[in-house]
């Protein structure tokens, strides 16, 4: 599912603005706040929840493919964090909302269910 | 209800729209052109959109092997180009790539112009949605190839300065783009940027500095990171999930989860961990023929 279409149905700001591409697609979601954990399981397509604000969250992104991020429980990703993900195409959101609504909103979306 | 095979036509299943290259641009631009959009070979098309030719990654390596990255793509690039027409099967698309070692084709149309690109990996996912065979919906960025046989050996060297936490990641951030450049299949180049994050991130917890070594080739991605820390005292415990000794700051930014190790050793087809007498040494095998 396109990233455009999902963000504008969830409760996240931008944190930094910049158009999100057509083929921005989201094949499914991951929750997780030790890095190495994500490593372990994030699929490439995947986004992101996490509360890590610190920029290494950005070369995980890279790494794996993970085309978005999103902040939640009201944490703000540090400016380094911001810069890094600008450079590398990765789009960040923050949001006040919870883990498990963003998820579930997510989920009601259709993301990470098979798309016919 | 089940269509005929036949039915299924190039044009259905190639990539519209095509990145093409003037055959009097520099070489250096090709590669930036490829970089950028994660291609291994683009067609290079005159003015007059005629098709003079191809310039892949192998192209670009025996530029860079030239130090000829200013020299002109037409110099370059492979002349010698096999096209496929629009309205042709996907099954003669097949028997193209059986005969042929080329990655992709670009596709023309009866008169002669370029009007997209197809790759091995587009007709095989195309015909899996078909066949109903796909888990995964297909998107645009999908280009599942094959590792590349053609490219030549590299030496990849990386120093890694431990502490210098905001860096950290960069060293697999540049393995993981040589690797996709190379056309290295995602797979293997997920696992390999995987075992390199992990093991960067090891020498930035617990050691001084360090080095990473990644000897490329086509059949064999090894990775050597070498550190100069206390080495590991046990190191059957230290493959175990779960276990870390990881300072507290540091677990605080979510490392030292204890999953560093088991995290290479499950992304690796070897993994040989060794004290040194100067730290410790891992060496890392992928190798891609494994891959079904």
């Amino acid at each position: 599912m396109n990233l455009r279409r999902i963000v504008g149905n969830l409760q996240v700001e931008a944190v930094y603005n910049s158009e999100i591409k057509d083929n921005t697609v989201i094949k499914g979601c991951y929750i997780g706040d030790l890095l190495s954990n994500v490593m372990a399981h994030a699929k490439s397509g995947d986004i992101w929840i996490t509360v890590q604000s610190h920029q290494n969250v950005v070369a995980v992104a890279q790494l794996l493919n993970l085309p978005a991020i999103i902040f939640v429980d009201g944490h703000k990703p540090q400016q380094e964090t911001i810069e890094k993900a600008e450079q590398e195409g990765i789009y960040l959101f923050a949001t006040e909302e919870t883990a498990y609504n963003i998820a579930a909103s997510l989920y009601s979306l259709g993301v990470g269910r098979s798309e016919k | 209800m089940k269509k005929n095979k036949e039915q299924l036509l190039i044009k259905d299943v190639m990539n519209e729209g095509v990145v093409s290259v003037h055959p009097e641009a520099s070489v250096q631009e090709a590669k930036d052109i490829m970089r950028s959009r994660g291609f291994s070979g683009i067609p290079v098309i005159d003015k007059d959109n005629c098709l003079l030719g191809i310039i892949s990654v192998a192209d670009i390596i025996r530029a860079l092997e030239n130090d000829a990255l200013e020299a002109l793509v037409k110099e370059y690039m492979t002349s010698r180009v096999i096209t496929i027409n629009a309205n042709a099967s996907v099954g003669q698309a097949l028997r193209l790539f059986h005969n042929h070692k080329f990655g992709r084709f670009p596709v023309v149309n009866n008169e002669g112009e370029v009007v997209g690109i197809v790759t091995h990996g587009d007709v095989i996912g195309r015909l899996a949605v078909f066949l109903g065979i796909d888990e995964e919906p297909l998107d645009e960025e999908k280009e599942q190839e094959p590792i590349n046989k053609e490219f030549i050996p590299q030496i990849f060297e990386y120093p890694i300065r431990a502490l210098d936490f905001d860096r950290t990641g960069e060293g697999a951030s540049s393995l993981k783009k040589i690797l996709a450049e190379l056309g290295v299949s995602r797979d293997i180049v997920r696992r390999s940027a995987i075992a390199a994050y992990e093991a960067e991130i090891n020498v930035m917890i617990h050691a001084r500095e360090g080095k990473m070594t990644a000897n490329i080739s086509p059949q064999e991605i090894t990775i050597i990171v070498e550190d100069q820390g206390p080495g590991i005292d046990n190191i059957p415990l230290a493959m175990r999930k779960g276990y870390s000794t990881a300072a507290d700051k540091f677990r605080q930014m979510g490392f030292g989860a204890g999953m560093g190790l088991p995290n290479i050793k499950k992304s690796a087809d070897k993994l040989f961990v060794e004290n040194t007498c100067k730290g410790l040494r891992l060496i890392i095998k992928i190798m891609p023929e494994k891959i079904a």
